[in-house]
């Protein structure tokens, strides 16, 4: 079998899903969500619903402190705290097809623990459902 | 390698990466072929995990004041390849408001002039459903600590509150490239590592 056209994986589709009420006016509201342990999972698309566009996100991988969502820049007029992107420049619904694809898939490897904190500046509940959508990858026996 | 996945030897239908074709291309509706993926087995974007790179949002932020300018300069990390742009705008009245992006260390300008965010790419959220912008062909900062210079305008006549949110793929500041050479007491954004390069300057 060519190596360089076969992976050794077969792909189960696969989401993780993430519900939260985030409180009122909440500041960086931390939410966990682990990758089971009987396979690793690739990411392919998010998908978010919520109930006030005025929310915020930032995504932290726990092993290694990687922040997937951050800013550098160096003016940032009038927001003395940085918390993350507009969750519609995130990620949106399938039903608005607007479903934010990964133009290159990103390995969330089993067992690891993600963290998304929620920022609302609605002053009401903001009821969120996040969803990564992808592929469990299996691994292929050995003919 | 073979051009052809449907008959190749040994290439098994549901192998996804390391094919040759693109795996979402008959996934996607043609309507929206901005937002389709990238060819794979290019050098860039590179193929994520397996190269140490992971997705990465730069999300600048700003409140404007009325009809008024702000610049920000970002930072970007590590073999940066911008990948897709997403805007958001509190205002739309008159518009929203106009960036411009700049390559700062190539000194390039992304766009003839400051284009309106509707025109730069919308957000996801419905409604009514928009779409980030995809760029077909990914445009890559393969030079040590490049900057994203963003100038943005304002076309409201109130206070508007911003966000240009930029996809893309890096290699993170705490992660070590294989194979390449950091300085001694940390990594450095400018290790480059090439062999001609250390034999040069010894």
């Amino acid at each position: 079998m060519d190596p360089t056209v076969d992976d050794q994986f077969e792909r189960q589709f696969f989401s993780y899903v993430l519900d939260r009420v985030v409180p009122a006016s909440a500041f960086q509201d931390p939410n966990q969500l682990a990758i089971l342990s009987d396979a690793d999972f690739e990411w392919w698309w998010i998908l978010a619903s919520r109930t006030s566009n005025l929310l915020k996100v930032l995504m932290k991988e726990n092993a290694t402190s990687r922040d997937f969502i951050g800013s550098t820049a160096s003016t940032i007029a009038g927001t003395a705290v940085f918390n993350g992107i507009n969750i519609d420049n995130w990620a949106g619904t399938a039903q608005a097809s607007a479903a934010f694809p990964l133009a290159v898939p990103y390995i969330l490897p089993a067992t690891r623990t993600y963290t998304f904190y929620f920022t609302d500046t609605s002053a009401a509940p903001n009821t969120v459902e996040l969803v990564l959508s992808g592929f469990k990858l299996w691994p292929r026996p050995k003919v | 390698m073979n051009g052809d996945r449907t008959t190749g030897r040994g290439i098994h239908p549901y192998s996804l990466r390391n094919t040759v074709t693109n795996p979402l291309a008959s996934m996607l509706p043609l309507s929206r072929e901005q937002a389709m993926v990238y060819r794979i087995g290019e050098r860039n974007p590179p193929s994520g995990y397996m190269d140490g790179h992971a997705p990465t949002w730069e999300a600048i932020s700003m409140i404007l004041s009325p009809l008024g300018t702000l610049q920000a300069r970002v930072s970007l990390q590590r073999e940066f390849t911008l990948l897709a742009m997403n805007a958001g705008s509190s205002s739309v009245v008159a518009g929203g408001f106009r960036a411009q992006l700049y390559d700062v260390k190539r000194q390039v300008r992304l766009a003839d002039r400051g284009i309106q965010f509707a025109l730069m790419g919308g957000d996801s959220g419905p409604p009514p459903p928009t779409a980030p912008f995809f760029l077909r062909e990914p445009y890559y900062f393969p030079d040590p600590d490049s900057q994203i210079l963003v100038v943005v305008q304002n076309l409201e006549a109130v206070q508007n509150t911003v966000q240009i949110a930029l996809y893309g793929n890096a290699l993170p500041f705490n992660v070590v490239r294989p194979g390449v050479r950091e300085f001694p007491g940390g990594i450095v954004s400018s290790a480059d590592g090439s062999p001609k390069k250390k034999a040069s300057n010894p």
